[in-house]
């Protein structure tokens, strides 16, 4: 039967790697590798990578190369023979210097390359032993000479796994001369020879297999230990490699305040309680902050990006406690109320990086989903819902391998520390438009009843940066105010297509100083919706619910607290002005610019009394 | 028991490990006539099919199975429930 090209597998090497992602199996590694080889762009970097082994390695190759392909790469794998590893790297002409190499791995299994050392330990002396492991590794390191000295590869060493069992039983890990040692030693030798010289890696196979045991069958029938797993990670450690040597490592983490740095909402809950700590839940922020806090020592830039008073998250940085970073530790921020991609783009330019460099972290899906679509070239880390990851959701970000400490990258925070004027980039608002577009955003607005009581008290109780007069109202007396004539109390839901974010805003009217004013008594959001047009969504239905009742104008002030300078100009902005002999607020003339509702919005619901009566006035 | 879409994903493996058009796979397909079917694709195509179906064979019959008739029998044998007793969890497909 003649080989036939199958009509399910896709045609270009972006949609191949999409189909293995999408169901990461053996046969399709297999058949995606060799699909690559005939449609990768010819202008994608070609990499060669030798592997001299002495046991099956395949299909590594398959997998190797798909991981390429997913990091930009057209990689070309070639294996050498069973046992010729030596042979080819000592000898000027072999494959494996005709084949100019980019890099080359060296995968050699340790019960191969020395079977009684690794199978019949116990029948060996001391010294005997010593001798098999010292051969072993000066072979190793014999043939990363040769292949330095007529090549300027990179060189990956594969480690060795540890015995599968424990030949002295009890005692294997109490004896420092169990073959358990010997074989960790000799790991050590290998990370020894490694450490010597920039171009040579260790892959730690010996934690991989620790993780993911080989297959014991085939590897007695064919020689051929690695599991799908084991590829995996395998072929992950070679993508990383591949992409630090080309200098593709990421340089700064960016990283939210709110829910990242520490749990809760620092412009609600205050510095005492917000939650960072030495106990659950708080010690899993210390977790996260202490991951960053390393990743710093490794030479990457921290930064911040978080929707805040730049005074409250200040005032956590000096005086909470149980903070692990200092500011010391951040070369750039941006506490503000901006959307988050112009930030970002404000911090790369402080930090004359490009935005390629940028992993960006947050526990806010709105927040990733709005940088990943507009921002496509920062790398968004999303923090996971169990506070048990968040140390490892930074911890195994794999993006930053190649980077050092440099003089430059110390230059570059004292640039930002002695900076005093910023540019912040200009987001381009109709980019914005469509973001908000795509989201699919509805809002509800509904007159007070029994069910939302309770919760628009709540709101007026917690809510302090968004909140226009900080009013505070029990149920009992949301109730009773309700009653009055001519009071209105409103509340707006909202959801998208991440889901409900519930009951999130309230707005209350009340008669004002004569028969045809409203005053807006209290007006708030919740800082889980900020940014996104909400309010204008419910100063909207305000002044429609105002008409309705027969007001003729509206009245809104804003009372000053620590917390609520972010809408300090709230009514300004929103077309009311002041009026003449009035300096305690703005006012907004109802029925002929009454503000509206942004055209992102999907759907937008108001009381059915106040459509009614805004038709009939 | 191997329903149609089973057969239909093992057929896909053969494909995509061989190199086929998986609607020119029958039970005449074998190691005989599939040009890529040698020892190394072989235990390729095994490891596949247990990682798709979530079975495990024997030594015995890794080198049996060097045709679509056999294999498809042996995992059909693999995914059918005992009678009157709950089946294995490896002998079980997962929906």
């Amino acid at each position: 039967m003649p080989a036939q090209v199958n009509v399910a597998i896709p045609g270009d090497a972006e949609s191949l790697v999409a189909w293995v992602v999408d169901k990461p199996t053996l046969s399709r590694y297999l058949a995606a590798a060799r699909r690559l080889r005939m449609v990768t762009p010819p202008d994608w970097p070609r990499i060669r990578v030798a592997v001299l082994r002495n046991f099956t390695v395949e299909p590594l190759d398959a997998y190797a190369s798909v991981k390429g392909a997913a990091a930009g790469f057209a990689v070309d794998v070639r294996i050498g023979g069973y046992d010729t590893s030596m042979r080819d790297s000592l000898t000027a002409g072999s494959w494996l210097f005709e084949y100019q190499p980019d890099v080359v791995v060296i995968a050699l299994s340790l019960e191969n390359l020395a079977p009684t050392l690794f199978n019949r330990y116990l029948t060996l002396s001391r010294s005997q032993a010593s001798e098999a492991a010292e051969q072993t590794v000066s072979s190793i390191r014999r043939i990363v000479a040769a292949i330095n000295e007529r090549t300027t590869a990179t060189i990956a060493i594969h480690n060795f796994a540890l015995p599968r069992n424990a030949p002295e039983g009890l005692a294997e890990a109490t004896s420092m001369t169990s073959l358990t040692s010997r074989v960790r030693a000799l790991n050590q030798e290998l990370g020894a020879i490694a450490s010597g010289m920039g171009n040579v890696f260790i892959v730690d196979f010996e934690r991989i297999a620790e993780r993911s045991p080989i297959d014991a069958r085939n590897w007695l029938a064919a020689r051929a230990p690695f599991t799908p797993a084991i590829l995996e990670q395998l072929s992950d450690v070679y993508a990383r490699i591949l992409k630090a040597r080309a200098g593709r490592s990421r340089k700064v983490l960016v990283l939210d305040c709110d829910g990242t740095l520490w749990g809760g909402v620092i412009g609600e809950d205050h510095i005492g309680g917000i939650r960072l700590g030495d106990s659950y839940p708080g010690i899993a922020y210390v977790g996260l902050q202490e991951a960053a806090l390393n990743l710093s020592k490794r030479g990457v830039l921290l930064a911040l990006c978080s929707a805040n008073n730049e005074a409250d998250v200040d005032e956590v940085f000096d005086h909470h406690p149980s903070m692990v970073l200092r500011k010391s530790d951040i070369s750039a921020k941006r506490v503000n109320w901006t959307n988050k991609a112009t930030n970002l783009r404000a911090i790369a330019s402080d930090l004359n990086v490009g935005l390629d460099s940028l992993v960006f972290v947050d526990d806010d899906p709105h927040q990733c989903e709005m940088v990943r679509s507009l921002l496509p070239m920062v790398l968004v880390v999303q923090l996971p819902a169990e506070l048990s990851e968040l140390r490892a959701a930074i911890e195994s970000l794999d993006c930053f391998d190649a980077v050092g400490v440099t003089d430059e990258d110390r230059r570059r925070v004292e640039l930002y520390r002695n900076e005093q004027a910023r540019q912040a980039a200009q987001e381009s608002a109709s980019t914005l438009d469509e973001y908000y577009r795509s989201l699919g955003m509805t809002a509800e607005v509904r007159r007070i009843d029994h069910i939302s009581a309770t919760r628009i008290a709540q709101l007026t109780q917690k809510t302090n940066q968004f909140n226009l007069t900080t009013r505070r109202y029990t149920t009992e007396e949301l109730t009773q105010l309700a009653r009055k004539p001519g009071v209105e109390i409103l509340s707006i839901r909202v959801s998208d297509r991440f889901g409900d974010a519930g009951l999130v805003g309230v707005a209350i009217v009340v008669r004002g100083a004569d028969a045809g004013e409203a005053e807006i008594d209290t007006f708030l959001l919740s800082c889980r919706v900020l940014g996104r047009g909400v309010e204008d969504v419910l100063l909207h239905a305000t002044a429609i619910q105002a008409e309705a009742l027969g007001y003729r104008r509206l009245h809104g002030t804003y009372a000053a607290t620590a917390r609520n300078q972010a809408v300090s100009t709230f009514y300004p902005d929103h077309g009311f002005s002041r009026q003449p002999g009035d300096d305690s607020g703005w006012s907004l003339m109802l029925g002929d610019s009454d503000p509206s509702v942004p055209a992102w919005f999907a759907s937008v619901e108001l009381p059915t009394n106040a459509q009614a009566g805004a038709a009939a006035g | 028991m191997m329903g149609d879409a089973e057969e239909l994903s093992l057929k896909q493996i053969l494909a995509e490990v061989f190199e086929l058009d998986p609607s020119t796979i029958d039970n005449t397909t074998s190691i005989e006539n599939v040009e890529l079917w040698d020892s190394l694709q072989h235990f390729s195509m095994i490891v596949s099919v247990e990682q798709e179906f979530g079975v495990r064979f024997s030594e015995d019959e890794m080198g049996e199975l060097v045709s679509y008739e056999r294999l498809r029998s042996a995992l059909a044998a693999k995914l059918k429930p005992t009678n009157g007793s709950p089946a294995k969890p490896d002998g079980q497909r997962v929906s």
